[in-house]
């Protein structure tokens, strides 16, 4: 039974203290709600401690004022009764004018005392009841001893509850500097003590007051601390996409390249086997499954631009670039895909000088062999024109084919990602979807602009568009060329 | 490169690779077992290691001819182990990057990094690495 208990209260004691380290590592990576809920506790104790300090302190004051006040009417009454301690009715009526004078009913009793034997009778007193009472001596033992007015603190339980009374004790001397009597003035500190605590008590309800608002603040700002841990986790997220982003094409990429490597290595010995042991038709399967790979190959590719391009993550390196060169080099290497085709593909540059435009090399020969090769893909007859063009303000590319066109439908939606002009003569055509999305992202992050244009079974032309730039870094605009 | 490993790369007059001794550093099998075949094709005779630390030792053995060294690898990136290569002052012959052309500027710092050139991993084919190599060489 016992040792049921012992584990009982050990369990409960581990899942405390787990429970507790859970939130201190909370805390520890959460610093800032660390620092804010020591400021939630320590601001109201501050102010809670500080208006204590000061009410106690000014009540501290007070009471010494009292006591001041009580040992100075002490030793008026002293001087004045030293040498009439015979007049009793002089000496009682002054006490009288001296408490009913004070402010508050601070004073509560005045009293004077005259030695009777070793003790002391009461000879003067505003509580008539008390004339002639004997109080013994070792009450003002004190007095004798230091030959000064002693003041003594006293709490007293009476009707209205705990009470702090002031007694000073002044020597009444006479004319041979000896205690011929005693002055004995109570002063209570009761009006005092009332207004410490209702200042207390208003700057509690203060802090309550504080502590509350502060609880309603937290309460409707809690979900400010949610959205600071959320900020704080998506930001380490956001710091493992690009690694992920890196590390997921390299995974992607490698049994692609491996694998249309090998095939690449058996195409290479069918095309060396002269005794044409391998048939036709395992040639054909190995070549569709080459072109499977290809198709593959270029969607990961697409998919990672897209995945950079959408989170902001695509790096572009603009220089200055010279758009005939990139075509040129663009159309050198689509020319045997043209030929293959039957399609006449040409280049057509203007006869002045095109200046160079600002751009990212790899990107844009990215767009414009996505825009030549859609224009050779969707082309079954006839030809490609390659044009470049230039005006005071941009250098254009335009390129024109005589394939099957697309509808004004195809032509809102074109740039959509995964969106294919679908007909009976597109059919065969393969690809992503993802081209011209990305082509129309690049153009817009280098800067440019694109468009299309096409008449479905003529054929389609797009345009895309460069501002030419000053030397000083502006864009050129046609006023300022004019001579 | 000292004269003395000019001159030895020059009197290896190889005709079509046979002879070079290649060193790659290649993690994924089956592309590394793909450019050893690409490369034996041409002739060459390949000697191949699979991380960063097998890559090193290899070196350090000073048997080849030539180095192809994959950017990524388990735990090492190419890059330092160029730097590595850099800072020991070991001797090397040229050092040929496999990028993916995945992280800009990669190539760049191969370069600054004492590399000689670089191919695209994912574009590699018998001709552009022939290419290469042989320039490297000094054919």
């Amino acid at each position: 039974m016992v040792t049921k208990i012992k584990t009982c209260c050990l369990n409960g004691l581990k899942r405390l203290l787990e429970g507790l380290s859970k939130y201190v590592q909370f805390l520890q990576h959460n610093r800032q709600m660390l620092y804010a809920i020591i400021l939630i506790i320590l601001v109201p104790l501050i102010l809670a401690g500080n208006t204590f300090f000061v009410v106690d302190g000014m009540g501290k004051n007070m009471d010494y004022e009292l006591r001041l006040k009580a040992e100075l009417a002490g030793s008026i009454i002293a001087t004045y009764s030293s040498d009439i301690l015979d007049k009793q009715e002089s000496i009682q009526s002054k006490l009288e004018e001296v408490v009913n004078q004070s402010l508050y009913g601070t004073i509560r009793q005045a009293e004077v005392l005259v030695p009777e034997g070793d003790d002391y009778k009461v000879f003067a007193s505003t509580d008539t009841e008390r004339l002639g009472e004997i109080l013994p001596q070792w009450h003002y033992a004190f007095v004798d001893h230091e030959d000064q007015a002693i003041a003594t603190l006293f709490t007293t339980y009476g009707d209205a509850g705990e009470e702090r009374v002031w007694k000073v004790v002044t020597p009444i001397h006479g004319s041979d500097a000896d205690t011929v009597g005693l002055v004995e003035i109570s002063v209570s500190t009761r009006h005092i003590d009332v207004q410490t605590r209702s200042v207390l008590v208003k700057s509690f309800i203060v802090l309550l007051g504080s502590v509350v608002i502060v609880l309603l603040l937290i309460a409707t700002n809690a979900q400010l601390f949610e959205y600071a841990v959320l900020f704080h986790k998506l930001k380490e997220v956001d710091e493992m996409k690009d690694e992920f982003i890196s590390v997921a094409s390299h995974e992607l990429k490698t049994p692609v390249t491996a694998a249309r490597g090998f095939l690449d290595l058996v195409q290479q010995q069918i095309k060396e086997d002269t005794t044409n042991m391998v048939g036709d038709q395992v040639r054909g399967d190995i070549d569709k499954a080459v072109q499977c790979l290809d198709r593959l190959s270029e969607l990961v590719a697409d998919l990672l631009d897209v995945s950079r391009i959408e989170q902001n993550r695509l790096k572009v390196a603009m220089e200055l670039i010279s758009m005939t060169q990139i075509v040129d080099e663009v159309v050198s290497d689509m020319k045997l895909t043209a030929e293959n085709k039957g399609i006449f593909l040409m280049v057509e540059k203007p006869s002045v000088d095109v200046p160079e435009i600002m751009a990212d090399e790899g990107k844009l020969r990215q767009v414009v062999t996505n825009i030549i090769g859609n224009a050779i893909k969707y082309t079954f007859e006839g030809r490609v024109e390659v044009i470049i063009n230039t005006t005071w303000e941009s250098v254009m590319l335009n390129v024109k084919d005589t394939g099957i066109g697309m509808s004004a439908k195809d032509r809102e939606r074109l740039f959509e990602k995964f969106y294919r002009v679908k007909n009976r003569k597109a059919k065969d055509v393969v690809g992503t979807g993802l081209g011209l999305w990305i082509t129309k992202q690049l153009v817009e992050i280098m800067g440019g602009k694109i468009y299309v244009d096409s008449i479905e079974d003529v054929g389609s032309e797009f345009t895309i568009e460069f501002p030419i730039y000053r030397p000083d870094g502006k864009k050129a605009k046609r006023e300022e060329n004019h001579e | 490169m000292s004269d003395d490993e000019k001159k030895k790369h020059q009197t290896k007059k190889i005709s079509s690779f046979g002879d070079i001794q290649v060193l790659m550093i290649e993690d994924d099998p089956y592309l590394r077992e793909y450019y050893r075949r690409i490369l034996e094709r041409e002739g060459a005779q390949v000697e191949t290691a699979d991380d960063g630390d097998d890559g090193l030792a290899a070196i350090q053995r000073h048997t080849a001819d030539i180095i192809l060294l994959d950017v990524m690898l388990p735990g090492i990136t190419g890059i330092e182990i160029l730097q590595t290569v850099r800072a020991k002052k070991i001797e090397v012959p040229p050092i040929i990057m496999l990028t993916d052309l995945d992280q800009p500027g990669v190539e760049d710092k191969a370069r600054e990094m004492g590399a000689y050139d670089y191919l695209v991993k994912h574009e590699v084919n018998a001709h552009d690495i022939k290419n290469v190599i042989e320039k490297a060489v000094g054919l």
